[in-house]
């Protein structure tokens, strides 16, 4: 605990208590944060100041380094509530520097001038606070619940931070773990930054994986590669060296930053994965009118749809019909913007042929081209209808946030980072080919029982913690002495079923004949989904593609098939697209995640009161043993989540183990 | 003026998502006042979806994958008289399931559960779908609890308990149990 002295009402000095939460950081000086109200906005408290003076940074200091080292703390008064409650503004928050370095804002700032916190803020931090440490990143959601988005973004701007700072490095621990022993029970996206961070901070860690690689569901299909889904049978994948395509996490979003701080970390190059081509093709039927069964380029679809839309919604401006109390220079700005949006001539404000949405015939050096007509609207309908109930989440004005191009992936397959990178890294403390049965637990340690890879015998092992990146799903087949409330919470959980295929072609024929380079097509054949193309290696000779993605009665009708069944499926469906797919196959590799062994599910899929139930069971430890995964966090099904997840746990273990 | 302008588009906006809602495919929707289907026909409309959905796991002799998938032939939850908790698990999934909800009608899941209460060696009374519509009224809102607890649930070789090795299991180890 720290006592200090804060101003309240009339600058009085008062004596309160602060909170502190973060019980392995070093203590601030208590003078520090001697202050009065009318001082709090005093520049010798700013932040950056406060850190270059204490630690030999660079000048200026990366912003990455400020973000990584601040931490909120809060102030438990009934004083500031009652400053609060007369509405004036106050102190709340102190942002504590790990290094001793205290520095004052003033939360009317953060909460923009006039404003002020609620008491009811106040209140409901310090509850959530109990226990736990008060991020910035905790703080802000609080506040965005109790005052919504206006009062986070005042708050990002007093911190002079960007809306998209998100969790972008670990946390920054202190002491060593001195040989504890602690068992990573599954090297996926969770396990392997858990076990990256602890080696890291001492700790005698040992990597327990069933399979016979690292990555868990990252996993990228080679020729060679081997798989054995229940009821399957095996399937090996025969496509010649260089092809490669990837069955599980396959993308990576422009701000899932912990997944970019152990590419940097391991030196992971990384390349563009597209999603968006507008060359791409758009495909669809059992539609009406004479464009059902038929497919267009991406260009075609977003000019015509945002022309006709942009000539209809400037019409009725010009005309007044709109029945808004528009002014004259709003009407003028959004004509003219819908305009140039929806490429219309001015004169009429009608949509008709432009070069935006291609050519029948491209210029060249003889000619100058021909442009291509619209499709008319009332055949282009049915149509654009379909295409965006299939796949608005890329095909809406604005793409879903995860899916906004530029999307980027490591150069050669996911597992660049997993079965390369930390598979490296780990050397001999992960162990390939050890399936774990049981996990049991006491007072004083926890008991291991795996089958062996290199013996085929059972063995056991024993650990004082174990962090557990067993998928929920998967989990329920181990034999694990959880409690009551742990083992009830993961029964809990249902999982998705999804199935993707990797098809292997002869030629690139999406490049030759059609000019795809990379990014997606779009069906509404809900059995065969999107086609993806790779977004490298471009016009060498053939590739692997995504020829089917599908999620669940479709995964569950498409798995039960036998593999070469749900090839030639995949490819009669494709084939509507791609005519040259039969002719070009080599052959086909599908992954059903929810048939995998070890797997035995795509993700979790939370309700938001199931997550709200779950959620705060699965994160805390269950005696010595803490799960770790996507399955903890918000962030659902991506690696990101896992990588949060694991930061989260390792920082609870050790402030655990630290505390003795 | 600006606010009337927003309002408008955000009513755009809703109208909009509100179709798209409408429009997401359900394989069935049959929620209108048909008449009930008889045994029969919840039989035949069972088996349809249990042959292109469940079987993925579950297998067409209803045996699962030992240690894997639960066995719905002599199960131990199918078997249950009160099909309360069946019903439960096929709406909102459990222990790794998908959830069924929202996919499929309280009719056709119905269907789907009468014809695995009634399929191989199985023999428990059919579900009508208002049963299913109780279930689903009394338990959506609490996602976590189930309606019968695990120890509720018979002993025997089929029960969801059961591990991969069941000899090294003990009360200790078998949480719930």
């Amino acid at each position: 605990m720290i006592v200090a002295g804060i101003g309240a009402v009339g600058c009085a000095i008062g004596i309160m208590e602060i909170w502190c939460l973060e019980k392995n950081l070093p203590r601030a000086q208590p003078q520090e944060l001697r202050t009065d109200h009318s001082t709090t906005i005093d520049t010798k408290y700013q932040y950056t100041d406060d850190v270059s003076a204490e630690r030999d940074y660079p000048d200026p200091v990366p912003q990455r380094v400020l973000r990584a080292k601040k931490y909120l703390y809060i102030i438990s008064i009934p004083e500031i509530l009652t400053i609060f409650d007369s509405g004036r503004e106050s102190i709340d928050i102190l942002h504590l520097i790990p290094d001793t370095v205290v520095t004052v804002q003033n939360v009317a700032l953060a909460f923009g001038r006039g404003a002020h916190m609620t008491a009811n803020v106040s209140q409901s931090v310090h509850k959530l606070a109990k226990g736990a440490p008060m991020t910035r990143r905790r703080f802000l959601h609080l506040t965005g619940a109790t005052l919504g988005s206006a009062g986070v973004l005042n708050m990002l701007n007093a911190w002079g931070q960007n809306a998209m700072d998100g969790l972008t490095e670990p946390p920054k621990l202190d002491g060593n773990g001195n040989g504890t022993k602690v068992v990573i029970i599954g090297a996926g996206p969770g396990g392997c930054p858990a076990a990256y961070e602890l080696i890291k901070l001492g700790y005698d860690v040992t990597i327990l994986e069933a399979r016979d690689r690292v990555g868990g569901h990252v996993w990228t299909i080679r020729g060679g590669t081997h798989g054995e889904e229940y009821g399957k049978g095996e399937q090996v994948c025969d496509w010649p060296e260089g092809f490669w395509w990837d069955a599980g996490p396959s993308r990576v979003p422009f701000y899932h930053n912990g997944f970019f701080h152990y590419c940097r970390e391991l030196n992971v190059p990384l390349i563009d994965h597209k999603n968006l081509n507008l060359n791409g093709w758009v495909y669809a039927e059992n539609i009406d009118g004479p464009m059902n069964a038929t497919k267009i380029r991406l260009h075609e679809l977003q000019a015509d749809m945002a022309g006709y839309t942009s000539q209809y919604l400037a019409q009725a401006l010009d005309q007044a019909a709109l029945d808004e109390p528009l002014t004259a220079e709003d009407i003028e700005h959004w004509k003219s913007y819908l305009i140039n949006w929806g490429i219309l001539d001015a004169r009429d404000l009608t949509y008709g042929p432009s070069d935006h949405r291609g050519f029948a015939v491209l210029p060249d050096v003889y000619s100058p081209g021909t442009i291509n007509d619209p499709y008319p609207l009332s055949d282009l309908l049915p149509f654009a209808d379909t295409t965006l109930q299939a796949a608005g989440g890329y095909l809406a004005a604005t793409a879903t946030f995860d899916w906004q191009t530029t999307m980027v992936k490591p150069k050669g397959g996911m597992d660049q980072l997993y079965d390369v990178g930390f598979r490296e890294f780990f050397g001999d403390k992960v162990k390939l080919n050890c399936p774990v049965t049981k996990i049991k637990q006491d007072d004083d340690k926890v008991t291991i029982t795996y089958t062996d890879g290199a013996t085929g015998e059972d063995a056991t092992m024993e650990a004082d913690y174990v962090m557990c990146n067993i998928p929920l799903s998967a989990l329920l087949k181990v034999s694990v002495n959880f409690g009551d409330a742990m083992s009830t919470a993961i029964r809990s959980v249902p999982y998705a079923m999804a199935l993707r295929m990797g098809i292997g072609f002869k030629r690139r024929f999406w490049e030759e004949d059609d000019w795809i380079y990379g990014g997606q097509s779009f069906t509404n054949i809900s059995q065969l989904g999107i086609l993806g193309y790779p977004d490298d290696n471009y016009l060498t000779q053939g590739g692997a593609m995504l020829g089917m993605y599908n999620f669940g009665t479709d995964a569950a009708y498409v798995s039960s098939l036998p593999y070469e069944d749900r090839a030639k499926l995949a490819v009669r469906l494709g084939s509507k697209v791609h005519p040259q797919m039969e002719e070009e196959f080599i052959s086909a590799f599908s992954v059903a995640w929810h048939l995998e062994p070890y797997s035995l599910g795509a993700w979790p899929s939370f309700t938001a009161e199931s997550r709200a139930q779950v959620m705060p069971i699965l994160q805390e430890p269950d005696g010595r043993i803490y799960l770790v995964g996507e399955h903890l966090s918000n962030v659902n099904a991506w690696m990101e989540g896992a990588v949060q997840a694991a930061w989260m746990q390792v920082e609870k273990l050790h402030t655990r183990v630290m505390q003795g | 003026m600006t606010r009337s302008v927003t309002a408008r588009l955000a009513a755009l906006v809703s109208i909009v998502a509100i179709t798209l809602a409408a429009a997401i495919p359900i394989l069935s929707n049959a929620h209108d006042a048909t008449p009930a289907m008889t045994v029969d026909e919840q039989i035949e409309r069972g088996a349809q979806i249990y042959y292109s959905v469940c079987v993925a796991c579950h297998q067409a002799d209803g045996n699962g994958v030992a240690g894997i998938y639960l066995p719905l032939n002599n199960g131990a939850i199918p078997n249950l008289e009160d099909p309360t908790l069946f019903i439960y698990t096929v709406l909102y999934g459990r222990g790794g399931m998908p959830r069924f909800n929202g996919t499929y009608s309280d009719e056709d899941i119905a269907a789907i559960i009468t014809f695995v209460r009634q399929e191989w060696d199985n023999n428990a009374s059919p579900v009508t779908a208002e049963q299913v519509k109780a279930v689903r009224d009394n338990y959506s809102a609490t996602p976590i609890v189930s309606p019968t607890p695990d120890a509720q649930i018979p002993e025997g070789k089929n029960h969801p308990e059961e591990r991969q090795d069941p000899s090294e299991a003990s009360p200790e180890s078998t949480p719930g149990a």
